[in-house]
């Protein structure tokens, strides 16, 4: 019920509904006034209307009469009768005696006319009886008392109109105040339902009000501003709490979002950090794998070796301490970290030599590169040897049968795949699967990654827009192929 | 500032309730006066009508005061009628209803008789004021002994004169009960002057015209030289004969006997230019008429006759 009462919408109904009734009601209350005081007016002349009528009747009278007394006639006696019907109407019953001269005089111009009526039916039963002189004088006798009757109602008439006279003055100085009270009524009734209304429209608009100055705070980025703690209609009430709740709520989640930004802050710059480090490590990681393969003092000895060789003319042995020497030379030298494609399949063919050399029954290779793609394509350094090093360590253990380990090259499309296939012993799925994981573990004992691994390691590092760069396709028992897809599109991506 | 609507809205209403007040009283007061006629008049138990002469008098209005006073105190309601011309009041008045009639009997005795017989016919009382009439029937009266007035007429002339006194009378139509009395007003002033008169009192009348004393004055001055005293029975007649005494420096030397009381023949008593004047009660010739006409409705019966008394004012020393 309350709620009800204190709802927006039965506070407007209530205040424009009361305010409207309180100028209604006073304006009912002027209209009653006025019409009251019209009565007030037309009672003051009514016995005076009333005096002029009973006149005319008792003037009117006097013809039948004489008609009837001259004549007899049964016309006139009905004139007569009706005429001394409507004087006896006119007269009050209620003739009691008071102390006002006005209906004192009244009261005897009643008794009068009571008699004047009596004498009547006396003279109309003394012409029935023919005693003529008695109702001849009583005849005198009735036209002297009609002629009193109409003195004294002229009397009284002039007595009444002279008093009305007397207080039409005060009558018209009492409407005039009546009238001035009245005006007045209206206005401050108008005037104050103005207000009544106003005062109840504000006291609903203030929260509003105060709810967008709130909302302006909060649009500039004021959240520190108060609760709106104000009494309102159920409605705007429920917006209030609504709108305290909603700014509480955003303050909060500001708050969270902004220690969120500083974690995450923090998170990057942390990143960033590790990032660098991590590059620092594979650079030096590179750096060390490049020295391993660095050494000097071998390959200045096998030169010596060659030109030993040739001395004693063991040709055969002079061919292989070249290619080993070539091998070194290529590894020693090589210092960028993307070469062409030529100079890789170069240092691979001295490698392929030594291995012919070594395993000259039981190992079968091969090599397949097209010519044209020598000098158009380029590929990081040393990712071929590896491989085929590779096949040649673990492929082949326990195994009874001559081993082949065949290199290709082809170009489909924009790709180049390169791709070092053998009829080994394979990897299990589960080994294949973990070399090709970039698993971060390794990062922390980058000297353990040699080989294969340190192959995958290099091109996911070089080409990490490309996460198939590198794929093994193994058969246990059957042999494993290790394909690299580059994209000639995409350049490799080298640390500055 | 945020308080001045709430303020205004009060003093609206205030202004408003003030408003209200105004109105519904003078609704009120205009509903009091204007109610109706005879709303708030008393009930009264008798209606007496009071029969007077034509013309107004201080004398008459006197009557009618004391009448009032009488009519309010026993319950009585009093219209006052005029004997007009043909007395046509009178003659109706058995048929307006009255319980009583009091009648200053201004027209003449046989007329007065006639009505008194018709209203005693008709079963309503009547009583004579300031003078009756001479009939069969012992009508009730209220009022002063011509006599007495005639005698205290006498007596003022007497005392303020030497031997011989030559008086004149003045009547008024003003007064009819003393001229309707005359006889016996004269008849007072013998009995006490006798043989100090010089000559038989000298008989005059003025109308209703309250200047008429003055000429008739001059007259009786220029034409009856030994008049030393001259007295009058009605006020306005003294008020207008006083100035032509003094006009003609006759102060001290024609004394005048005036007749009632009012502050101007206060002020001449006193600076003696009036010997005296004759004072009678007409407040009290109304009051007890009054009451007597309430005790012979009451009662039936009347104390048959009421004097009112005489008396003779000097001037203060």
């Amino acid at each position: 019920m309350k709620a009800i009462r204190n709802s927006l919408r039965t506070r407007l109904l209530i205040s424009s509904v009361f305010g409207l009734a309180f100028i209604i009601i006073s304006m009912t209350y002027v209209l009653f006034v006025t019409v009251r005081f019209q009565r007030i007016v037309n009672d003051q002349f009514q016995l005076e209307r009333f005096f002029q009528d009973l006149q005319r009747e008792v003037i009117a009278i006097r013809d039948p009469l004489v008609d009837y007394l001259s004549s007899r006639s049964s016309t006139a006696l009905a004139d007569l009768l009706v005429e001394e019907q409507i004087l006896r109407s006119m007269i009050p019953a209620d003739r009691t005696i008071v102390d006002d001269p006005f209906l004192l005089d009244s009261r005897e111009i009643f008794f009068l006319l009571e008699s004047y009526l009596d004498l009547m039916h006396e003279a109309i039963a003394l012409k029935r009886a023919r005693a003529i002189e008695e109702y001849t004088t009583l005849y005198e006798t009735m036209s002297q008392l009609n002629l009193h009757i109409t003195t004294q109602i002229d009397r009284i008439s002039l007595y009444g109109l002279r008093r009305e006279l007397t207080s039409y003055e005060q009558l018209i100085e009492s409407s005039r105040s009546l009238l001035f009270w009245n005006l007045f009524v209206l206005v401050s009734a108008f005037i104050s339902s103005v207000f009544l209304i106003f005062l109840s429209i504000k006291r609903v608009t203030d929260p509003m009000h105060r709810l967008a100055e709130m909302a302006g705070e909060l649009s500039s980025g004021n959240f520190e501003v108060e609760d709106i703690q104000m009494e309102a209609v159920t409605e705007v009430g429920v917006v209030i709490r609504a709108f305290n709740r909603m700014k509480g709520d955003i303050r909060q989640y500001i708050a969270e979002i902004n220690k969120q930004k500083q974690i995450e802050q923090g998170y990057l710059a942390e990143k960033v950090r590790n990032l660098k480090m991590e590059q620092l490590l594979k650079r030096m990681e590179l750096y060390t794998l490049q020295a391993q393969m660095n050494p000097h003092f071998l390959f200045n000895t096998l030169n010596t070796g060659v030109q030993l060789a040739i001395t004693e003319d063991a040709e055969q042995t002079a061919d292989f301490m070249e290619n080993l020497a070539n091998f070194f030379r290529h590894n020693i030298r090589e210092r960028d970290l993307v070469v062409p494609l030529r100079h890789e399949i170069e240092g691979l063919e001295s490698y392929l030599y030594i291995l012919r050399i070594r395993f000259p029954r039981t190992l079968g290779l091969s090599m397949d590169v097209p010519e044209h793609l020598l000098d158009t394509c380029r590929v990081p350094a040393l990712i071929l040897q590896p491989l085929v090093e590779n096949s040649v360590i673990h492929a082949f253990k326990g195994v009874q049968r001559d081993g082949t380990i065949a290199i290709r090259i082809r170009q489909d499309g924009t790709r180049i795949i390169l791709s070092v296939q053998d009829n080994g012993i394979g990897i299990p799925r589960e080994t294949a699967e973990r070399l090709l994981r970039d698993d971060s573990r390794d990062l922390e004992h980058p000297s353990k990654v040699m080989g294969l691994k340190n192959v995958i390691h290099r091109l996911h590092f070089f080409f990490p827009s490309l996460p198939d760069v590198v794929t093994i396709r193994s058969n246990d028992g059957i042999g494993t192929e290790v394909l690299i897809t580059l994209d000639t599109r995409i350049e490799a991506c080298i640390p500055s | 500032m945020r308080y001045i609507p709430r303020i205004l809205a009060t003093l609206f209403v205030l202004l408003f309730l003030i408003a209200l007040a105004y109105s519904v009283q003078s609704t009120m007061s205009l509903s009091r006066a204007f109610s109706g006629i005879g709303t708030e008049a008393e009930l009264r138990d008798y209606h007496v009508a009071v029969f007077v002469p034509q013309a107004g008098s201080l004398f008459m209005d006197r009557v009618i005061a004391g009448a009032s006073d009488a009519a309010a105190e026993n319950g009585v309601a009093l219209t006052i009628h005029t004997n007009d011309g043909d007395g046509l009041a009178l003659r109706m008045a058995r048929y307006s209803g009255i319980d009583g009639a009091i009648i200053y009997p201004s027209m003449g005795e046989s007329e007065t008789r006639r009505r008194l017989d018709e209203l005693d016919r008709a079963g309503i009382p009547a009583v004579l004021i300031e003078h009756g009439v001479v009939d069969d029937w012992p009508w009730t009266f209220v009022g002063t002994n011509n006599f007495d007035v005639g005698r205290r007429i006498g007596e003022l002339a007497a005392a303020v004169n030497g031997d011989p006194v030559h008086l004149a009378i003045v009547y008024s139509e003003k007064s009819p009960g003393v001229i309707a009395e005359k006889e016996l007003v004269e008849l007072g002033i013998n009995s006490t002057l006798g043989p100090r008169l010089a000559a038989p009192v000298i008989r005059k009348q003025t109308g209703l015209n309250p200047l008429a004393a003055e000429n008739l004055t001059y007259q009786i001055l220029r034409t009856m030289p030994d008049v030393n005293t001259i007295a009058f029975t009605d006020t306005a007649d003294t008020l207008a004969a006083i100035q032509v005494i003094i006009d003609l420096n006759l102060v001290g030397a024609v004394r005048v006997i005036g007749f009632g009381i009012t502050e101007m023949i206060q002020d001449y008593l006193d600076r003696g230019i009036l010997a005296g004047t004759i004072m009678v009660n007409p407040g009290k010739i109304g009051l007890e008429a009054v009451r007597v006409m309430v005790g012979m409705i009451r009662d039936g019966h009347s104390p048959g006759y009421v004097d009112t008394g005489v008396e003779v004012i000097r001037g203060r020393p």
